[in-house]
């Protein structure tokens, strides 16, 4: 019996000797997209806008809340959804602040447009950039934080506007958080 | 009973305390998930490596195979890669836009804190997690079972099956190996040498997400003075990792099912074992474009 109980001991000993090496408090990159699409309505009407609220908390994966150690925003992108002879012109806001305005051909924002890549068609505002930043740093306490983003704007070209058309503004972010 | 059957009883105990499959994915599956399938490739390719190297050492420590009589023997082998800078971070692509196409990020084996990557013309900033296993070996550890003679011929299996560690952070693992040899020298008048050659296959599961595969066909050549033995072998190998998962990371399609090779495709191995009535120490270290060691203790006769 002291021969197997041995054995036993060797064994697990080697098998988990790997468990010291495991890091206490690694980071941990979550992506912590923000995407709000808006539908244009069909008909004779161009303006369009709307907004949505996201709650941060059901943004990023439960293990992840807890302990995050920083946030940062690397893009902002603006797209559309649906086919239009025209144009559109308008502007996207976080928390009722505008954060960028978009204007050109309809079919320049079918590829997203993005401020990283500093498109022609996008213009940031630095009051909203402000504001996503200080969003941003409200974390690490997602529980208490709300973003509202919202755009508006209106098409000129093909009228009436037909059905399926949509403005979408993409703000991506990322979160780091520390795994205890 | 008698101390052999002391010593296989005792490993069957072991081989049976298998975990169970039902648990909580991991923190290092749930941290895998977090990446695209391109940068989890870079970020994992260490592990590949290591575990590839490591699971196709300690397969022999003498290539005396009798043609005939019977052979009954339980190793208890520990094996290690050795972790260098180079293994600790990796060239990771950034999102289009950025003014560089990608920068040094940590591997598994990386810096713990990340990295994050701050453009110079806009100051956009993007950031790789961190490393989860801080060391300068990767270790692994099994039980083998080695029988024979048949015709010259031995047959070998190692089975292991280790619970989640850490607090959950490392998942649970089964390793499952099974390889053959045959005496070469039977065949030769009056060798020099004891020579045989060997064939290995292994599996190697960790969590739900990562299953590793590894095969390993070579010749092996010892030498016995009294109670030591000098052995040695060169063997081609190759080792797979496949990786399989849905990532939650925007710059990704979310199903993941990719396969890594390992980067040790040959081994040359020099060892040297003593042999103490029952008991069999041995050590060997194993060269390649992966270093590795093994060593160990056996029973047997």
């Amino acid at each position: 019996m002291k021969m197997k109980l041995v054995l036993f001991c060797i064994l697990i000993s080697l098998a988990t000797m790997g468990s010291d090496c495991i890091n206490e408090g690694f980071i941990v990159t979550v992506d912590l997209p923000l995407e709000g699409c808006y539908d244009i309505n069909a008909g004779s009407n161009l303006s369009f806008g709307g907004s949505q609220v996201y709650v941060l908390e059901d943004e990023i994966e439960s293990t992840y809340r807890d302990d995050i150690q920083a946030a940062r925003y690397y893009d902002i992108r603006v797209s559309v959804v649906g086919t239009y002879n025209g144009s559109v012109d308008g502007v996207a806001r976080i928390n009722g602040i505008d954060l960028l305005d978009y204007q050109g051909n309809w079919s320049d924002f079918a590829t997203p447009q993005s401020l990283l890549g500093s498109s022609t068609h996008i213009t940031p505002n630095a009051a909203g950039i402000n504001e996503l930043i200080s969003i941003l740093n409200s974390l690490p306490d997602p529980g208490n934080t709300t973003v509202t983003l919202s755009s508006s704007g209106t098409l000129a070209g093909q009228n009436p506007v037909p059905s399926g058309l949509s403005v979408c503004i993409e703000v991506l972010a990322q979160v780091d958080s520390q795994v205890e | 009973m008698k101390a052999w059957q002391q010593v296989v009883s005792g490993a069957l105990l072991v081989l049976a305390i298998a975990p169970g499959s039902l648990r909580a994915q991991s923190e290092l599956e749930t941290t895998l998930e977090q990446f695209s399938g391109d940068a989890v490739k870079g970020y994992i390719q260490p592990i590949a490596d290591f575990f590839g190297a490591n699971m196709n050492a300690g397969f022999y420590h003498t290539a005396a195979i009798p043609n005939s009589g019977f052979h009954l023997s339980v190793d208890i082998i520990g094996m290690g890669s050795m972790v260098g800078d180079d293994n600790k971070t990796y060239d990771r692509a950034l999102p289009s836009g950025f003014s560089a196409s990608s920068f040094k990020a940590p591997t598994i084996f990386g810096d713990k804190d990340g990295a994050v990557y701050v453009d110079p013309n806009t100051n956009a900033s993007y950031g790789s997690s961190g490393g989860i296993i801080n060391t300068s070996i990767f270790p692994l550890a099994v039980p083998q079972l080695t029988v024979g003679n048949f015709y010259g011929t031995v047959a070998t299996v190692r089975f292991i099956a280790t619970p989640a560690l850490s607090d959950d952070k490392f998942p649970s693992t089964t390793l499952f190996g099974i390889g053959a040899r045959h005496s070469i020298s039977q065949y030769l008048p009056e060798p020099p040498l004891d020579i045989s050659a060997g064939i290995m296959y292994s599996s190697f599961t960790v969590g739900d997400i990562l299953d590793f595969k590894g095969l390993s066909i070579g010749a092996q050549a010892s030498k016995s003075f009294s109670v030591l033995t000098l052995y040695g072998g060169l063997a081609w190998e190759q080792s797979t990792l496949g990786l399989s998962y849905t990532s939650t990371s925007v710059s990704s399609t979310p199903l993941v099912d990719i396969e890594l090779d390992g980067e040790n495709n040959f081994r040359f191995t020099m060892g040297a074992g003593l042999t103490l009535g029952f008991f069999n120490l041995f050590a060997d270290a194993n060269f390649g474009s992966v270093t590795n060691f093994s060593g160990g203790i056996g029973f047997g006769f």
